[in-house]
């Protein structure tokens, strides 16, 4: 793997069915992969392992949503990933994709929380109407991972909505028949889980 | 898919590249209605996307310096007709133009993009326009204020290019492009940048021909080889104030509608009006 491409394997059970073991890989990739992703065709297909995701993941900071000068951006931006992606076609109208309004604890505890609020809500109506027709699946959440001097939400809000459907639900078991991407690359690890 | 190269004029400082940032945005992101609609993605987008991130942080976007001129293309479909085009815009610097008054020639790189141009913007900022002075009424002012009509030597700031006043180089421009395309018809999109400077209640037609009447004359008078349009148009929506800059911000979810567009046929925000209406003169 390159620089700033690593990849997390976590082994989780439900409690109850502590045997019945789902292994996850968690990409762990700079942003500046998916900025140059951004900018160019040639760079977003070397995101081949997009491809093989069960679940693509698109983070909008909502530290930066905090902020008038930079929450347009931040949404610009998230929009221009996912398009890029879909343009290389390393997402599909099979991919499911999780969109995630992380720190949402900060934006409670903000005096600006109505507007921003309100143009989360229009993210959401944008996002819908450009992209819930060319993937598999679209959802949003909202995060607040660590504890919150504010103390609206508790530690790790809403990620066992967010990771239940990570274990339970991937699109290639939901359409056997289909075929999955064909990945440009000839690195064993992006061909992983590729039908032969 | 055709492609059609639009040039794009105007002086240093003049908005023509926080026009293409912004023109990008609205293509990019579907905000509000606007004329035409990006096709496709370009395979690079690392420039757009570099004055992009200033343009929508409401920051002013870096001018273009000559040592870093590029052409940008964008394939837009027209929401009405269906037709798709790929433009090409080159990103010129204002000093080249000015550069082209003062030595009165240009390169073969210009050449050739002025032989193929399908269209042209041609931009000025009514912030920065030079007006005219005639000797006799600086003179008539001089008196009126009581200070000596006399020619004090010392007081005089040698002459330089930059001192014809705009409407003259404006001309001179549209002239050297009639020189080298003798043959054709030209449309040419007049663009007011900065309209939020100028405000309701005029036309920018109007406003050129009271502002700018040499301008506005010779439009008139060359319309047999000269198809013209008059837009005003602010990119930003205001000035770089911090309490407009805010005020911008916080009023505008969609950075799309901080744009403010005025102009025969076209929607308040619809920054791609005059480039629909550059592409009609290929249809």
């Amino acid at each position: 793997l390159g620089a700033g491409q690593r990849f997390l394997h976590l082994a989780i059970a439900h409690s109850d069915r502590p045997t019945q073991r789902r292994d996850l890989i968690i990409s762990d990739v700079s942003g500046e992969f998916f900025r140059q992703a951004r900018d160019s065709r040639e760079e977003a297909r070397k995101l081949a392992f997009v491809g093989r995701a069960d679940h693509f993941v698109l983070l909008l900071d909502g530290a930066k949503l905090l902020s008038a000068e930079t929450r347009a951006a931040s949404r610009m931006e998230a929009d221009q990933i996912l398009r890029s992606m879909l343009d290389v076609a390393l997402l599909s109208d099979r991919s499911y994709v999780d969109v995630v309004f992380t720190k949402w604890d900060k934006i409670l505890g903000s005096g600006e929380r109505p507007a921003i609020e309100a143009f989360v809500a229009d993210t959401r109506v944008l996002f819908e109407e450009r992209f819930a027709t060319r993937l598999g699946r679209l959802r949003f959440y909202y995060t607040a991972l660590r504890t919150s001097p504010s103390g609206l939400l508790p530690p790790g809000y809403d990620v066992d909505q967010l990771l239940k459907p990570w274990l339970e639900e991937t699109w290639l078991e939901e359409a056997p028949s289909r075929t999955r991407t064909v990945v440009a690359s000839n690195r064993s690890f992006d061909r992983f889980g590729e039908t032969i | 898919v055709k492609t059609a190269l639009q040039l794009i004029m105007g002086l240093p400082m003049a908005g023509k590249t926080t026009f293409l940032a912004a023109l990008w945005h609205v293509v990019d992101q579907p905000e509000v209605p606007t004329s035409l609609v990006l096709h496709e993605m370009p395979p690079q987008r690392e420039y757009l996307n570099q004055i992009r991130d200033e343009w929508i942080k409401c920051r002013p976007v870096a001018r273009t310096a000559l040592s870093s001129q590029r052409t940008v293309n964008m394939v837009l479909t027209d929401r009405t007709t269906g037709n798709t085009a790929e433009l090409l815009f080159p990103d010129l610097s204002g000093e080249l133009f000015a550069s082209q008054i003062a030595d009165r020639r240009w390169s073969d790189d210009f050449d050739r993009l002025v032989q193929q141009a399908a269209g042209v913007l041609l931009f000025l900022n009514p912030a920065s326009v030079v007006e005219p002075q005639a000797i006799e009424d600086v003179a008539a002012l001089a008196e009126a204020l009581g200070a000596p009509t006399e020619t004090v030597s010392s007081a005089i700031e040698p002459w330089q290019h930059s001192h014809v006043p705009t409407q003259v180089q404006l001309v001179e421009l549209l002239q050297f492009l009639r020189w080298r395309r003798r043959t054709d018809r030209m449309r040419v999109g007049l663009v007011v940048s900065a309209w939020d400077l100028i405000g309701a209640g005029v036309s920018p037609q109007d406003w050129i021909r009271q502002r700018l009447p040499l301008l506005h004359q010779f439009l008139e008078c060359n319309s047999d080889w000269l198809t013209t349009a008059t837009y005003g148009i602010s990119a930003q929506g205001g000035t770089y104030s911090a309490d407009t800059v805010q005020a911008l911000l916080n009023g505008n979810p969609r950075p799309s509608k901080r744009i403010v567009v005025a102009g025969p046929h076209c929607d308040p925000h619809d920054i791609t009006a005059p480039i629909k209406w550059l592409l009609e003169s290929g249809e």
